[in-house]
């Protein structure tokens, strides 16, 4: 693997990591009563940029690397399931993750008043910060198990 | 409802109508190889495609559903039809990706 690629996987890893860590940050910030709003916009939109740059990185390195070099380590292995069950779950449901950030973003920036006053509004907010937390902790779970499935 | 709550309501359903396409490339594309080999030789990777595709799909409804405004559906029930789907959505590929491995 060369140093692009190792750059490439590693802006993946960090930039996800960091998705998680702003929404989880949200998450307890929605949950408060009186939450701020400057902190929600900022985690809003640095964790939709981060699932961007993660997309476009880690993406670089599946289509160039990953179905070429790593897949066919865990094919061979003994562990083949977690090629055909895990990474092909997690680069699918991957794609879900700039939408939910966006829609996130969307609320916060559009709506911050609604998020203030309605309840219920802030409620379906929190639950969908919770589900995309939840779908990127899937995501990174599966990285780490993947590369733990290859051997060389 | 103001014209950010309609935009916001419009993202959130367009979003969940991404995801479902998403969903339905992969699930298609795995029980049709021709569609597989349509997507890698149009976007150079199955992959790509579905990701262009998903994102195409979005900004096309994002429009439709601002010019059809569904005006007896609120921003929250969006959002949870959103949360819903995409959930559902995780459960389908996990269950499909494990039975076509174990059958």
């Amino acid at each position: 693997m060369n140093s692009n690629l190792i750059i490439f996987l590693a802006l993946h890893i960090i930039f996800g990591t960091l998705a998680i860590i702003l929404l989880t940050a949200y998450l307890l910030s929605i949950s408060k009563k009186d939450p701020s709003l400057k902190s929600l916009k900022l985690n809003s939109f640095v964790s939709f940029l981060s699932i961007i740059i993660s997309w476009i990185s880690g993406g670089y390195y599946y289509t160039t690397y990953y179905g070429k070099s790593v897949k066919p380590l865990i094919l061979k292995g003994e562990l083949s399931w977690i090629h055909s069950i895990i990474m092909e779950t997690k680069e699918h449901i991957f794609l879900f993750l700039p939408f939910l950030t966006l829609t996130i973003f969307g609320i916060t920036y559009l709506l911050k008043d609604k998020l203030e006053k309605d309840k219920n509004f802030r409620f379906a907010t929190a639950v969908l910060c919770f589900t995309t937390v939840s779908i990127i902790l899937a995501i990174l779970i599966g990285g780490i198990v993947i590369s733990g499935a290859v051997k060389k | 409802m103001s014209s950010q709550e309609n935009l916001v309501k419009n993202i959130a359903l367009s979003s969940t109508v991404a995801v479902i396409s998403v969903v339905l490339l992969t699930l298609f594309s795995e029980l049709y190889p021709p569609l597989k080999n349509w997507l890698a030789s149009n976007f150079s990777h199955h992959w790509i495609g579905k990701s262009v595709l998903s994102i195409l799909i979005f900004a096309v409804f994002i429009i439709i559903f601002q010019i059809f405004k569904l005006k007896n559906l609120s921003p929250t029930k969006a959002i949870w039809i959103l949360i819903i789907v995409s959930n559902l959505s995780f459960v389908t590929l996990l269950a499909f990706f494990f039975l076509e491995t174990i059958l």
